[in-house]
């Protein structure tokens, strides 16, 4: 689905590479996360496979495509909530169905499942200003999903947020993921997300940033809170940690 | 409350010099005689001529201003050739006073009809308008750019649903500041340039020396001024979609 190829950037002024030949590839329907330290380039990695930057060299492959420039079929959720501040809730999740040409009353209804997912229903109205960080990243998500994107990008999507409601969004990105089948592309350092969400990890070593090594997340779903008390999955985190770390 | 004290004792003080014989009434005439002079002006309709007079020529003037500022300025934000190409020509413009254009206004227009005011008019809410509109534009987020553009935005939707309600609160503030520059300026156009308007009616007032009408003349520009400038700061914080913090 994504072949990412030997891709590096190098930024004009910067003295190091920010990616340096990251190759992988995201097979369709699967939930797969890039952890690494921050710093270690994963934006500027999300932002090429968007189609934001342009790669130095190498090569993004999107359905056997050659990736040039943003495209609703490869949606990003960024870390800082990028709502329409004018818009309220239905409006934003509507934007990407306007976009493509859906009748009012469809992005209506459409808009309406997606916001309810999200657990959202009533707040149609509200406009960004009046929701809480962790209210207005559902609604990104709301509105990432509701165009029915071939693949979803999320850079470090529940960055700002506190730890609870972390744990939160983190089972509703799941919920999400299994009820839409999309392929989920996530960037995070948060080692425990990328264990708990995906179904492979890939880790990236710090500036300059490749990835070193993709691990394989054998446990078995559906998931649950539950599971991160379990010893494998301290096992796994315990070994991704070690890996980091050794790292650096 | 203490607003409307100092005003009762500055009005008191005016009138009881007045009374008092300290005043010379053709220089400085006391309240009570411009009063009267509101009454008998406002009585034959002569002085909501005038302001309707001067009124118009602000409107038509901001109308096309808004005409041709907003979409130079949503071009200019937007387009770094167009910006490149205007940018010399409106700060070399810009300094100019729109009341330096009077003159030249008068040789192309003359002084009967509206025209020479319009034209004033509309170089003065000309550059509000557009560098408001202009720094608009320019300030949208890359954040909400991008949003728009991964999710499939056109150029139409980028323009109509992105740049200008994101602008939106930038040009209303213009829009306000135009209005006020423009009311300031009908009146100097038309000290001169002009055959009714309020600023007409001050300075025919001033060669016959009926200063009881030009301040009643004066005091009705201040009171249209204010309540315009009051109306659009309603609507700056009805349309503004910034958290109020």
């Amino acid at each position: 689905m994504i072949r990412v190829t030997a891709v590096s950037k190098q930024y004009a002024g910067g003295r190091e590479a920010a990616l340096q030949k990251a190759s992988f590839e995201v097979r369709k329907g699967e939930f797969f996360c890039v952890l690494g330290p921050s710093g270690c380039g994963k934006t500027t990695l999300i932002n090429i496979i968007a189609g934001f930057v342009k790669a130095s060299s190498g090569q993004v492959l999107f359905d056997g495509k050659p990736v040039d420039g943003p495209c609703r079929d490869r949606i990003v959720v960024f870390q800082e909530h990028n709502l329409f501040d004018w818009m309220s809730v239905a409006a934003n999740v509507e934007f990407g169905l306007k976009a493509k040409g859906v009748p009012a009353a469809e992005r209506c209804r459409i808009a309406g499942e997606f916001i309810d997912l999200v657990h959202l229903k009533g707040f149609e109205t509200a406009y960004p200003a009046s929701l809480s960080g962790g209210m207005k990243q559902r609604v990104a998500l709301a509105r990432a999903m509701a165009v029915d994107p071939g693949c979803v990008l999320m850079d470090e999507p529940l960055g700002s947020l506190d730890s609870q409601m972390r744990e939160r969004l983190q089972l509703e990105i799941m919920a999400l993921w299994e009820k839409t089948k999309k392929t989920i592309l996530m960037v995070t350092h948060d080692i425990e997300e990328a264990v708990f969400l995906s179904d492979r990890v890939a880790l990236m070593s710090k500036a300059p940033g490749g990835i070193s090594e993709i691990v394989n997340i054998s446990l078995p779903r559906p998931r649950t809170a539950a599971v991160k008390a379990t010893p494998e999955f301290q096992k796994l985190k315990r070994e991704l940690s070690e890996k980091i770390m050794g790292d650096r | 409350m203490k607003g409307i004290v100092s005003l009762i004792v500055v009005l008191g003080a005016w009138q009881g010099a007045g009374w008092a014989g300290w005043l010379n009434p053709h220089l400085l005439p006391p309240p009570t005689e411009i009063l009267q002079a509101f009454r008998e002006t406002a009585a034959g309709g002569v002085l909501l001529g005038h302001a309707l007079a001067s009124l118009n020529r602000v409107l038509t003037g901001l109308f096309y201003a808004c005409l041709v500022a907003l979409p130079l300025g949503v071009l200019a934000a937007s387009s770094r050739r167009v910006r490149g190409y205007l940018q010399p020509l409106i700060e070399l413009l810009r300094p100019i006073p729109p009341i330096a254009w009077i003159p030249l206004a008068v040789l192309w227009f003359g002084v009967r009809g509206d025209r020479a005011s319009n034209f004033i008019t509309f170089v003065a809410a000309f550059f509000p308008l557009f560098l408001h509109t202009f720094s608009g534009v320019r300030h949208i987020e890359q954040l909400h750019l991008n949003a728009a553009r991964s999710l499939g935005a056109s150029r139409r939707m980028l323009l109509l649903d992105v740049a200008l309600p994101s602008a939106l609160p930038f040009i209303i503030t213009g829009f306000r500041i135009s209005l006020g520059f423009a009311w300031m300026c009908v009146i100097g156009a038309e000290l001169i340039a002009s055959t009714s308007g309020l600023g007409y009616m001050i300075e025919i007032n001033r060669s016959m020396l009926n200063t009881a009408n030009v301040m009643c003349g004066m005091i009705t520009i201040g009171v249209i001024g204010y309540l315009m400038n009051e109306g659009i700061m309603l609507l700056e914080r009805r349309f503004s979609w910034r958290p109020l913090q």
